[in-house]
């Protein structure tokens, strides 16, 4: 309880600030380690992390310590958690990009897993054509070349 | 909102701009991305561009374990005592076409050299020589966890890359049928130097039925966990490893004796183990960090010698009693077992529990 006093500020590739509180922060494990080793500044840049993108995970950071000390691991605030988690994801694709960078920079599991699983769900049950069409991804295989990945992951394809 | 939502579906399935961004992030997370998908949708990926094909080839964990070809259903059912007779007939393993499984070898060959395997779980009916090569190419990738179960045409020897690997920590081998044999002790001892976890289940120890000095320090330096299962024919076993926190020993029918002790052992659970007709049957367990002990469907033996378990918190006793066989020195034997574990907090006693 004595954290909740606490705050710390955090600036964004392009320069804005939020301050929030300690609790919030550390649950980015690179903050949190950068603490325990020994950092006494209470200004933390995030080089990589622009202040958008900076905002939302801290809204996710937030909603997520609220989640922890309030209520526990009660069924009911579980399930309005993952409601809110699905629509937190809910957001276009170089968005979702960018706050998978950003939870691997600062290293929150949760927020890393939550976004992958939502990447993975996308090319679920796919073909590899309509894979390439939702990211875009250019197919730069020679048609012969393509043919003889496809060959050495045969199995895969039966 | 309607429309935002509308015009954000638009957008998402347009694929925005034309650009492709999620070629552009790091290996490390493009994995983590396809950690979440079957293997065979994450094999698949490697047709979708160059790029793909390096992020598949360079995927850490192989855990081949959602195509099943053993076909049988749930592999985790400690409590069905094995039997035999209907595996033979599941399980031949002539009558699996034995090329589909190729292809875990292929995926292996393939493998970029530079990139180390950090899991390879398969389930397979193999021969002996294709079980080895596989275990082979993946040691020599620096696995850090073998998950393996086959059917065999005939019973195997504990495969021998395993014991020199420095990078494996977690060993698990399990035979459906018809079983595997553990190496001369000379051998087996002085490997697994990195080893936490071990798990063996249907090995076949008629020729070497006392383990007195294989589970020691000096060969499991490390092992933290030890899960023994089916061991037919085994007689004796001695386990000491120093750092050893959970035991688990199930299915020993022909055991005569057990001595465990481990100052860190935390949890020791054996089950349907001991021979009901021997009448030297002996078990001594010293282990002062004891915290759970869960003793089921033990034939009773003739001596218990249970000492140190001064932190024991929770166990559950029961006995698998033969023709109402209470001997006194049965009954005595009952009777230290319960007496050493005086300072528990929840004790369950399982049905022919003898007052």
């Amino acid at each position: 309880m004595e954290s909740t006093s606490k705050k710390v500020t955090l600036s964004s590739s392009d320069g804005r600030t939020f301050e929030v509180e300690e609790a919030v922060a550390f649950q980015s494990q690179t903050i949190k380690h950068l603490y325990e080793t020994g950092y006494t500044g209470d200004f933390i840049p995030v080089p990589n992390v622009t202040g958008d993108i900076l905002s939302m995970v801290l809204r996710y950071c937030e909603k997520h310590v609220d989640s922890d000390t309030a209520a526990g691991k009660e069924s009911f605030y579980d399930n309005k958690l993952k409601r809110w988690d699905a629509l937190f994801v809910k957001v276009d694709q170089s968005t979702l990009f960018d706050l998978i960078l950003a939870a691997d920079f600062m290293n929150i599991n949760s927020l890393m897993d939550l976004t992958c699983k939502t990447v993975a769900n996308m090319m679920k049950g796919k073909t590899t054509e309509e894979i390439r069409g939702t990211f875009n991804i250019k197919n730069d295989y020679t048609p012969e070349a393509e043919e003889m990945v496809r060959r050495e992951n045969q199995w895969a394809f039966e | 909102m309607e429309t935002r939502s509308a015009k954000r579906k638009k957008y998402w399935l347009e694929g925005e701009n034309g650009i492709d961004r999620i070629s552009d992030l790091p290996d490390v997370v493009l994995h983590q991305i396809l950690f979440h998908l079957p293997i065979k949708s994450i094999a698949q990926t490697s047709v979708l561009s160059k790029r793909w094909r390096s992020l598949w080839i360079s995927f850490p964990d192989l855990d081949f374990t959602s195509i099943n070809p053993i076909g049988v259903a749930s592999t985790n059912a400690p409590n069905t005592k094995p039997s035999v007779k209907n595996k033979r007939l599941l399980l031949c393993p002539h009558s699996f076409s034995v090329k589909r499984l190729d292809f875990i070898s292929q995926v292996l060959a393939l493998r970029d050299k530079q990139s180390d395997l950090r899991i390879l779980r398969f389930r397979a009916p193999l021969s002996f020589s294709r079980l080895n090569g596989l275990i082979r190419l993946a040691v020599r990738q620096n696995v850090q966890e073998l998950d393996v179960e086959v059917a065999t045409d005939d019973y195997f020897n504990f495969p021998r890359s395993v014991l020199t690997s420095e990078s494996l920590r977690v060993f698990k081998l399990r035979s459906r049928y018809p079983g595997f044999r553990l190496l001369p002790p000379s051998v087996m001892k002085g490997g697994f130097q990195s080893l936490h976890t071990l798990s063996l289940s249907l090995v076949i120890l008629y020729d070497q039925p006392t383990l007195s000095d294989l589970f020691t320090d000096s060969s499991f330096p490390r092992l933290k966990k030890l899960n023994l299962d089916a061991c037919f024919g085994l007689k004796q076993l001695k386990v000491s490893c120093l750092a050893l926190e959970e035991f688990t020993l199930e299915n020993c029918f022909q055991l005569h004796g057990l001595d465990v002790s481990g100052a860190k052992l935390k949890t020791l659970q054996v089950a349907s183990c001991f021979d009901a007709y021997c009448d030297k049957s002996w078990v001594k367990i010293n282990a002062p960090s004891l915290r759970v002990m869960v003793w089921e469907y033990n034939a009773i033996t003739e001596n218990s010698s249970l000492e140190n378990l001064v932190s024991a918190h929770e166990a559950s006793i029961g006995f698998f009693v033969l023709n109402e066989d209470f001997s006194v020195t049965k009954l005595r034997s009952v009777s230290n077992l319960l007496s050493a574990l005086s300072r528990l907090h929840t004790l369950t006693l399982e049905g022919q529990c003898v007052e």
